[in-house]
């Protein structure tokens, strides 16, 4: 038989390749797992779960990744090294998603303290009122788009009127020196 | 296993060095060196898809934390049923995908080729259904920015921010983006089922069709958080 190579020298038996077979009955059953969690999926989202429906649906996604990964992508029998490049790749992802949440949770407070209207109003926080042109606030509360058949609704009802960015930004008039924040688009 | 002998292990004549079967390029030591260095490569490939789905991940999450009222009342306008289709779709191509790459560690590569036209058949199956569900977004204006509802009624006069034309802009990049994943892994597949039909593959050699069926496989991973986040938002 043909000779091969370990590290440049000349070695019998290295064109042998080991790998691990599943058996087809455990891809059927990891299949069929995947068809319950999907089930189970569309199910929970019936059930009006409130704020824990995201976080359920999530687990049962990663459930459902658990699967394909360890199994069908045969992670799970792989060399240790592929694992260790995925759970890397997870490990920055979670850190990628870390910062941006502690961002975006402690932005109200810093725009507060700032005088950021635009961001404080988002999420309710109290904040003397800001000089905010008022001449094209009434465009605000038309409906964004009268749809025939009613197939698309209108956009939802700006809470606030007093405070639209966008338009703040069409009038170009000067914010407050304050203001931290970019200029919104108008998307104009 | 010296038995089971490759199309391709005779073809050393005219390297005018040692032999090695033919699947085997010259700057690896021996097939396991070339089948690691190859699923190394691939897996740090996936690790950068992931990375950047998990950017549009995050902007869907950053929107939904912003307005979750346009998000919950938005997302009706999807057809879930249609997603859940599609969901079954990818789940079973990729147990017909996983069975393929099974099928030709096995050396049964007529049965690998088989399965790779399954497969095939249900990334084309889930085309469809995307193209259906887009064309129902256009004809109804469920488009981004500043395309929503335009050719309906105008145009969006009010409610930028936090508008629905957010919504579907994550959603079509998203689900856009993930659209031609499924098209070059269908693309993929084809190349792997001519080689396979040209018996390029045994149970020595498959580490194209396994590394082509990780990429199906992440696909379908990336669907399986796509379907509760987009159409499931409850």
């Amino acid at each position: 038989m043909a000779k091969g190579y370990i590290r440049g020298r000349e070695a019998a038996g290295v064109h042998e390749t080991h790998h691990h077979v599943m058996p087809v009955k455990a891809y059927l059953g990891v299949f069929g797992a995947l068809m319950v969690l999907t089930a189970l999926t569309v199910l929970v989202s019936e059930m009006n779960l409130g704020s824990a429906a995201l976080a359920v649906a999530m687990v049962v996604a990663a459930i459902k990744s658990a699967f394909v990964i360890g199994f069908f992508m045969h992670l799970k029998y792989d060399t240790r090294f592929h694992s260790f490049v995925f759970f890397g790749t997870l490990l920055f992802i979670g850190i990628f998603f870390l910062m941006t949440f502690i961002d975006i949770n402690t932005r109200a407070l810093v725009n507060k303290d700032w005088g950021n209207t635009a961001w404080v109003l988002d999420r309710g926080v109290e904040i003397p009122p800001a000089p905010v042109p008022h001449e094209e606030g009434g465009e605000a509360h038309e409906p964004s788009a009268e749809v025939k058949d009613g197939e698309a609704a209108p956009a939802p009802e700006v809470k606030d009127g007093e405070a639209k960015p966008a338009a703040e930004a069409k009038d170009g008039e000067a914010k407050p020196a304050a203001d931290p924040a970019p200029a919104p688009e108008t998307g104009r | 296993m010296s038995t089971a002998v490759d199309a391709g292990q005779h073809a050393e004549a005219g390297h005018g060095h040692d032999a090695h079967p033919a699947y085997l390029q010259h700057h690896f030591d021996n097939p396991q060196q070339q089948e690691g260095a190859a699923k190394l490569g691939m897996w740090l490939f996936l690790g950068t898809e992931l990375l950047m789905f998990s950017g549009l991940f995050l902007a869907y999450f950053y929107m939904r934390s912003q307005y979750p009222e346009m998000v919950h009342e938005y997302h009706e306008y999807l057809n879930k049923w249609m997603g859940a289709l599609n969901t079954l779709f990818l789940i079973t191509s990729s147990l017909t995908m996983a069975l393929a790459v099974r099928s030709a560690q096995v050396g049964k590569a007529k049965l690998s080729g088989r399965l790779l036209l399954v497969t095939i058949a249900f990334g084309l199956a889930f085309m469809v259904v995307k193209y259906l569900e887009y064309s129902a977004k256009f004809e109804h204006g469920l488009l981004p920015g500043d395309a929503f509802a335009e050719h309906v009624a105008g145009g969006v006069q009010a409610g930028w921010y936090g508008g629905p034309q957010l919504f579907f802009g994550i959603y079509f990049i998203m689900t856009g983006l993930h659209g031609v994943h499924v098209l070059i892994g269908i693309g993929l597949l084809v190349w792997i089922y001519v080689k396979t039909q040209r018996g390029a593959f045994s149970g020595n050699y498959y580490t194209p069709v396994e590394n082509v069926g990780l990429y199906w496989h992440l696909v379908d991973l990336i669907w399986i958080f796509l379907f509760p986040l987009l159409y499931l938002v409850k």
